[in-house]
């Protein structure tokens, strides 16, 4: 039993931590964008003088954009977002004849041809600035009812075309998305609820990006990792085992510092427990998602050591205040994030009803600044000018 | 609320801060009010320990006692501070502090903003609060030179 209520709720750093994830995500309009290319490829797959003209084909994002939980590489400006090329009846059974279709259909058109890049398991297309597709050609599986997939497992030292490269992969983002959307579900008691209203100092939260805290909490998670695995990326935890674990050891609280506390130390507990690791794809229980642990113990004993670090580092985290924890957070989270959030934070809580004349100071809180308009038991902050040099 | 015309003595400053800010104490000695208290601006933010002094010229100086105030780097200068000691909280000239106002309602929340400008000029490197730069004070520099020694009259130039 999770015992969420036993850390702390902090829920001024939550709101500071859930703005950071607001500066580290997809926007809508670059969301939009993206599903625009996601249609424009598909039309050019079912085009004309395509091989696949005559197969209905779907292509829907899958992994972080469509579970919410994008996360920007630090020091580049392109997300790395995923999509599915769904190819309905197409009667290809060869794996590396479906990849290489979609591969040469793609570079025959003067759109894609400088932007593609052969993967192991995807095509990429680099649309420059903004972000790159990595698609992912699929067939439906047929032996299983619902919606499983199967997606190319490809040898990327044997040719497309080889013979024994030849290994379909199951696969349920549709799966994985429904049971990761359940695990998102608040499960704190109304009350808690409305104690976070009344003692969150924002006044206009509807103005914020509002997510569910689970979705917040991995948006972190891989942004921390990213940072701590940036000199040593080959061991990094790949995104789906993180968002799993998260999901699987979510209290259902609201505050996410309180519930990135209680992850952690679940997911300790689980590390010490599972022997030999392994980890199943929530959606679909023939689908193993820490194959990278279990091919390269490496990387597993790394994560179990950083993990723990991260643990103690989260638990400091609660206790600090001021400059020393904006320097934490930078340290954690990169500069960059932390510094749009607090600028966020700052215009939109401090400096805009400062300038409105709506600024206020609760003596009785040791000062504290509220935002609100009139309050009782506050005193206005009357317009000034601090002097002397700005920097 | 409007403020009077009539310049408040030293004992009605020290009264006011005493109703209004009941965690500041106070002191009077030798013409000279002394008010200790903590500010905390922000639910993020460090306890300050600050203290204001108004002497019988009436010119309050703000000094945060603890913890030290500090720069990002070495080759940093805090913002809006005289001699890296006091807070500049105010603008000479344009009217925003006179010694008929009570500090319980300008000096000490100006206080508390401007320590949450300072926590988050540490974490942006930008200062936020906005403010005059001393080369573009809105008064002339004779007026400005002879404004700043009547008001700083401490400060080492």
């Amino acid at each position: 039993m999770i015992k969420i209520r036993e850390y702390p709720a902090n829920p001024a750093l939550s709101h500071l931590l859930e703005e950071i994830c607001v500066a580290i995500q997809l926007t809508a309009s670059q969301d939009a964008l993206s599903r625009q290319h996601y249609e424009a490829v598909a039309k050019w797959l079912a085009g004309n003088g395509s091989p696949l003209s005559y197969h209905e084909i779907h292509i829907f994002p899958q992994g972080s954009q469509n579970l919410g939980t994008t996360t920007k590489p630090p020091k580049r400006q392109e997300f790395d977002l995923d999509a599915v090329c769904l190819v309905k009846n197409s009667g290809v059974t060869h794996p590396g004849r479906l990849y290489s279709i979609v591969h040469d259909r793609l570079k025959s058109n003067g759109l894609y041809a400088d932007r593609i890049e052969k993967l192991p398991r995807c095509v990429r297309i680099n649309y420059s600035g903004d972000f790159h597709l990595d698609i992912v050609p699929a067939i439906i599986d047929a032996e299983r009812e619902g919606n499983f997939i199967l997606v190319p497992e490809l040898d990327a030292d044997l040719s497309l075309l080889h013979p024994q490269n030849d290994l379909w992969k199951t696969s349920s983002p549709k799966n994985y998305a429904d049971w990761f959307e359940e695990q998102c579900i608040i499960r704190v008691p109304i009350i808690e609820k409305m104690a976070r209203a009344q003692v969150d100092p924002l006044p206009d939260r509807e103005t914020a990006d509002e997510k569910p805290p689970l979705k917040r909490i991995v948006q972190l998670l891989k942004r921390w990792r990213d940072i701590e695995y940036a000199d040593r990326p080959k061991l990094s935890p790949p995104s789906i085992i993180l968002t799993t674990l998260a999901g699987m050891f979510y209290g259902g609280g609201i505050h996410c510092c309180q519930s990135i506390q209680c992850i952690s130390m679940e997911i300790l507990d689980w590390l010490e427990r599972c022997q030999p690791v392994t980890l199943m794809n929530p959606g679909n229980e023939d689908e193993e998602i820490c194959e990278k642990w279990q091919n390269n113990p490496d990387c597993y004993e790394d994560f179990c050591e950083t993990f723990a670090v991260f643990e103690e580092r989260w638990r400091r985290l609660m206790t600090l205040k001021g400059p020393a924890l904006y320097r934490e957070l930078s340290e954690m989270f990169d500069e960059s994030p932390v510094e749009k959030a607090l600028k966020a934070i700052t215009d939109r809580e401090i400096s805009q009803p400062r300038s409105l004349n709506q600024l206020t100071v609760k003596p009785r809180d040791s000062g504290l600044l509220l935002g609100g308009g009139a309050i009782p038991s506050t005193l206005p902050v009357r317009k000034n000018n601090f002097f002397g040099n700005s920097r | 609320m409007r403020f009077s015309t009539k310049r408040l003595g030293i004992y009605e400053q020290a009264a006011i801060v005493r109703v209004n800010w009941p965690n500041f104490s106070t002191k009077v000695r030798s013409g000279t009010l002394r008010c200790l208290g903590e500010l905390c601006p922000s639910p993020l933010s460090e306890s300050y320990f600050v203290e204001i002094v108004l002497d019988g010229r009436g010119i309050p100086e703000v000094q945060v006692r603890k913890p030290k105030l500090v720069c990002r780097s070495v080759r940093d200068t805090i913002p809006h501070m005289y001699d890296q000691e006091r807070l500049c909280l105010y603008t000479p000239g344009l009217g925003e502090w006179e010694s008929t106002r009570p500090i319980a309602t300008t000096i000490i929340p100006w206080t508390s903003l401007w320590l949450y400008y300072y926590e988050i000029w540490h974490g942006t490197g930008e200062w936020l609060g906005g403010g005059h730069e001393p080369s573009d004070s809105p008064l002339p520099i004779e007026k400005r030179e002879r404004k700043n020694r009547d008001e700083y009259p401490n400060k080492p130039r």
